[in-house]
């Protein structure tokens, strides 16, 4: 994807980068099942990670977590014979942890992603332009204490925006996958996507400039 | 979306579209004339993409040793 230059000179990745299920799925569904430990450990260590993000979201502690993700694995093993290759490979694992955490997604206020006293009321001279524009970044976004604020933000987000955060920005799942796994419609899951990133994005800035303290 | 060229506010709202590239030509134009005079915008939008590329590289969760070895010796029973 197109990297661009930002106005600190730092690169930054194009927004719209993901990283979809690999097309090779048939290749390693094959060797899963003829007995390639080589290609379930890889296939564990791509999708481990991930797999225990999205159960710490839906459980109650990190334990449960780790059992909920070990479970979904064996389930996988189990099932391997019977998958259809009628969604991916990853999408199928993720998709028997979602049905075994039994997690529903609630309907959330659709609240502006930025707070709107952030703007001219309707009866100033500029309405709608910023009251109190953002104070620009220095390159300590990039320091680890940042990195480290930035996913204790995401865990404290609303149950469905951290989900779609996530899955899109974190794990690169593209908007289709995203919305199969959760049952979301696209519109709902982009605006989950918005307002999870305009509060990120708000954490982020008080941390590093104390911007809406 | 207005024949108008957006406020900020409005701009702050439509940024994800902006950022997926979602967005249809006409207002994507609006918009981009917006940021060509509005600092405080380009700023916002630069701030975005900087948090969306951080997220991108949060490290990923381990895979313990212990949980590892005991998932591929499922994996090597079942195959058996």
């Amino acid at each position: 994807m197109i990297a661009a230059a930002c106005s600190n000179g730092l690169e930054v990745m194009d927004p719209a980068f993901s990283r979809p299920a690999p097309e090779d799925d048939p290749v390693l569904v094959a060797r899963l099942r003829d007995g390639d430990d080589a290609a379930f450990e890889s296939l564990l260590r791509e999708n481990h990670g991930p797999l225990v993000r999205v159960a710490a979201a839906c459980c109650d502690s990190r334990e449960r977590a780790e059992q909920l993700a070990a479970e979904t694995w064996r389930a996988a093993i189990a099932g391997l014979d019977a998958f259809d290759g009628r969604t991916s490979l990853r999408s199928w694992i993720f998709g028997l942890l979602w049905e075994a955490a039994g997690t529903e997604i609630p309907e959330d206020d659709d609240e502006p992603a930025v707070d709107p006293g952030r703007f001219l009321p309707p009866d100033s001279a500029w309405p709608g332009h910023w009251a109190a524009a953002p104070i620009p970044w220095d390159n300590g976004a990039r320091a680890t204490p940042a990195i480290a604020h930035l996913e204790a933000a995401i865990e404290r987000l609303p149950l469905g925006q951290r989900l779609v955060i996530e899955l899109r920005d974190v794990d690169g799942w593209t908007p289709d996958e995203v919305s199969s796994l959760l049952g979301l419609p696209l519109a709902r899951q982009a605006s989950l996507l918005h307002r999870a990133r305009g509060a990120v994005r708000a954490s982020l800035a008080r941390t590093l400039t104390g911007e809406g303290r | 979306m207005t024949e108008r060229v957006p406020t900020c506010r409005q701009v702050v709202e439509l940024v994800t579209e902006y950022l997926e590239g979602t967005m249809p030509a006409d207002e994507r134009e609006k918009l981009e004339l917006h940021l060509t005079v509005c600092n405080a915008c380009r700023t916002y939008i630069e701030q975005m993409r900087e948090t969306i590329a951080l997220t991108g590289r949060l490290s990923e969760e381990s895979l313990p040793d212990e949980t590892r070895e005991a998932l591929v010796e499922v994996f090597r029973n079942w195959n058996r």
